[in-house]
């Protein structure tokens, strides 16, 4: 493939490598755009263009499904996911960064600190004489299952070879990963969830009752609490708690008082000695 | 250089991807320590992850093995599951301090 542009001839490479230069230059400028954006949306939306580019290179190395994947979950659902706790949130970076202190000493060190470290791993890929010579497609080593671009096409394309294998050989990991996902939805519900009151039954310690809602122990309802029941029930208030559990009747039954506003109010001596 | 015909990649050496990868991983390295903004580490590390998946695919088109492509497939799962706790932390750290910069959440400091 040369393109004439009059007398000069330019070689251009192979349709391939254009496409892979096409795809890893935009996505390596779009990573580098990601992490110096000072709002974290435009930063969200280049991490979009990186991810759309890496499923070009899926695509390039015989993984179709995994772009797929890709394009589904990291930029259909992960990326979604950021921006709308993002927009939530509402918080923008400080207009006017602090670049002070320890901030500084963080870019001062972070950024030779990474450049160094990828031109330490470039350089060690290229002197390197396996990934020299090897291509994408060439059999270096021997593998127990063999998927050679070819032996996939046979069985029915990359979607139906990676579905068998993962349902055969990779059973056991298949299911596990259901089950994190499994404990990540329980965890993000508890985590993300607003602080209510539980309907837990608890014990006034003070009082030897037990209330219905947890919320009330230790809170300003207490007190009203005591003010309202106390009365009702012929005790007088006292904060020590042995005075009360003297004058309390001794009732084998726990005791209900209050059908309508003090509700779920008990009164039962085996709690008043679970207090203690 | 030898030019692979095999599964529509025309020619592009191994090598390239890694060094891909490599740079993009650095990258998001660069970007979760020197970023301040919470979720914008929080980005940078699936920038990281999907730097080693590229890897991950790479070894796997060249060694003729489905099992890169299989690993890639948990390491979304694993990701997509991070994302979700890992969001549900910032609203629980937002809820107890109104700020998304990790340098102001010091909360276990006193």
């Amino acid at each position: 493939m040369d393109v004439k542009i009059g007398d000069i001839t330019i070689p251009l490479p192979p349709f391939g490598q254009l496409i892979f230069f096409m795809a890893s230059g935009l996505a390596i400028l779009a990573a580098f755009m990601m992490i110096t954006r000072k709002n974290a949306v435009h930063s969200a939306l280049w991490l979009v263009l990186a991810f759309f580019n890496l499923a070009v290179m899926y695509v390039m190395l015989g993984a179709e499904f995994l772009a797929a994947l890709q394009v589904l979950v990291y930029t259909g659902a992960i990326l979604v996911l950021i921006l709308f706790v993002v927009m939530l949130l509402g918080l923008q970076e400080n207009p006017q960064p602090q670049l002070g202190g320890i901030h500084t000493a963080q870019l001062v060190m972070a950024w030779p600190v990474g450049l160094i470290l990828a031109l330490q791993i470039v350089t060690i890929i290229i002197f390197s004489p396996q990934t020299r010579i090897v291509n994408i497609g060439d059999t270096i080593g021997n593998t127990h299952f063999v998927w050679s671009a070819q032996a996939v096409l046979a069985a029915g394309g990359n979607v139906k070879v990676l579905g068998m294998s993962l349902y055969s050989q990779f059973l056991l990991p298949f299911e596990i990963a259901s089950l994190i996902l499994l404990v990540a939805v329980f965890g993000a519900i508890v985590l993300a969830r607003k602080e209510e009151p539980a309907e837990v039954e608890e014990i006034v310690p003070s009082l030897g009752i037990s209330v219905g809602r947890r919320s009330i122990a230790n809170s300003s309802q207490e007190d009203q609490l005591e003010k309202k029941l106390l009365p009702a029930l012929g005790i007088t208030y006292a904060p020590d708690a042995t005075e009360i559990e003297r004058e309390m009747p001794i009732v084998d039954q726990p005791t209900t008082v209050g059908s309508g506003t003090t509700s779920g109010v008990e009164i039962s001596p085996t709690k008043t000695e679970a207090g203690k | 250089m030898d030019i692979s015909t095999v599964s529509g990649t025309t020619g592009v050496p191994l090598a390239w991807f890694l060094m891909v990868s490599a740079v993009l991983f650095c990258l998001g390295l660069i970007g979760a320590l020197t970023r301040r903004n919470v979720l914008v580490i929080f980005m940078s590390a699936e920038l990281m992850m999907n730097a080693v998946n590229l890897t991950l695919i790479a070894f796997g088109a060249s060694l003729n093995s489905m099992a890169g492509q299989n690993f890639v497939v948990f390491v979304v799962t694993v990701a997509a599951a991070e994302a979700a706790v890992g969001l549900a932390i910032v609203i629980a750290l937002v809820r107890q301090k109104p700020t998304i910069d990790a340098t102001d959440i010091d909360l276990m400091k006193e």
